[in-house]
């Protein structure tokens, strides 16, 4: 990276429309790190920004979901233990908040992460909510390290379609992308 | 024996006081661990005993927030004390939240929804 994009970079972040953003490595401790400090900032907005909880709450289970399934891990030296990757953004413009996570995928997750996406899309609130607590009295699939219903969750909280992308980056793995919005009111509006 | 259990709070997860004297639980904080099973699995292995030689217990639950995996394994101690209460005990629960945490009022209504044990919510300005 040159200084000039650096520059652009630094110009790009500091606009103001980005609330905050991590790029690198996933663990539980920057995820309490990360968590912490969204908290503060909220916190320091509200009231102006309510549904902090809720913003809170997409942010933890994104974050939850890439250090469980990331393909991208960095393997560290001298050990054998591999450390997720993915990066996070929250901005927001004039009506939303939108929460935005990324990172890579196998090839063979896309298709059940696709159909996962699609069916909360097309849910209405009763229905997904049926669906969660459905799906949350599924014995514990093995397979996975959360409790499966994560992006139900994160549909519910957000009341918007979920935005999503997958990009090919080589024959085994896709960037994927998902962005969950919140309806952001204004102070003195609706609380 | 009095203290069952007594697991201190952490930034990512919450304080557990299981008592026989007082026949109290109590759980407070932020729930999102990184294994919520096995964060939990303590607490169900100590209900499960607790209830071999005790018929009564008041929960108070201070919960500002949970993650998924932790509200399906809250629903799993919540079937433990239904089938407790099934066998006799007496069990009263209360959910505490803060008024602005519209998260925490909305969890507490849920879990309410399906269980037929006494469970109050409680606003409570935090």
């Amino acid at each position: 990276m040159s200084n000039k994009s650096v520059y652009d970079l630094n110009h790009f972040l500091d606009k103001g429309d980005i609330f905050l953003s991590y790029s690198g490595q996933i663990t539980q401790n920057i995820i309490v790190e990360f968590s912490e400090k969204l908290q503060k900032k909220l916190d320091l907005e509200s009231p102006n920004i309510p549904f902090t909880k809720k913003i809170f709450a997409i942010f933890v289970e994104l974050l939850q979901n890439m250090l469980h399934y990331s393909a991208k891990e960095m393997i560290l030296e001298n050990s054998t233990k591999k450390i997720p990757e993915g990066i996070v953004t929250i901005t927001k413009d004039d009506n939303y908040i939108y929460i935005i996570s990324g990172n890579l995928i196998y090839n063979e997750q896309k298709d059940d992460l696709k159909r996962r996406i699609e069916l909360v899309n097309n849910l209405s609130a009763d229905e997904l909510k049926k669906l969660y607590k459905e799906t949350l009295k599924n014995p514990p699939d093995p397979n996975r390290k959360g409790a499966g219903i994560g992006i139900i969750d994160i549909s519910r909280k957000s009341q918007h379609q979920l935005k999503y992308e997958f990009r090919k980056i080589d024959k085994n793995t896709y960037f994927f992308s998902v962005r969950a919005q919140i309806l952001y009111k204004k102070k003195g509006v609706i609380k | 024996m009095s203290e069952l259990l007594n697991i201190e709070k952490t930034k990512s997860s919450p304080k557990i006081l299981l008592d026989d004297n007082t026949k109290e639980l109590f759980i407070e904080g932020q729930s999102f661990p990184e294994n919520a099973y096995a964060f939990y699995q303590p607490l169900l292995d100590t209900l499960n005993n607790y209830f071999k030689t005790n018929n009564e217990l008041s929960i108070k639950l201070r919960l500002v927030y949970i993650n998924t995996s932790s509200y399906k394994i809250i629903l799993d101690i919540m079937d433990l004390l239904e089938d407790s209460h099934n066998n006799g005990a007496i069990i009263n629960i209360q959910w505490y939240y803060d008024p602005d945490n519209d998260v925490a009022m909305e969890t507490g209504e849920e879990i309410k929804e399906d269980l037929s044990l006494n469970f109050e919510l409680i606003e409570e300005e935090q």
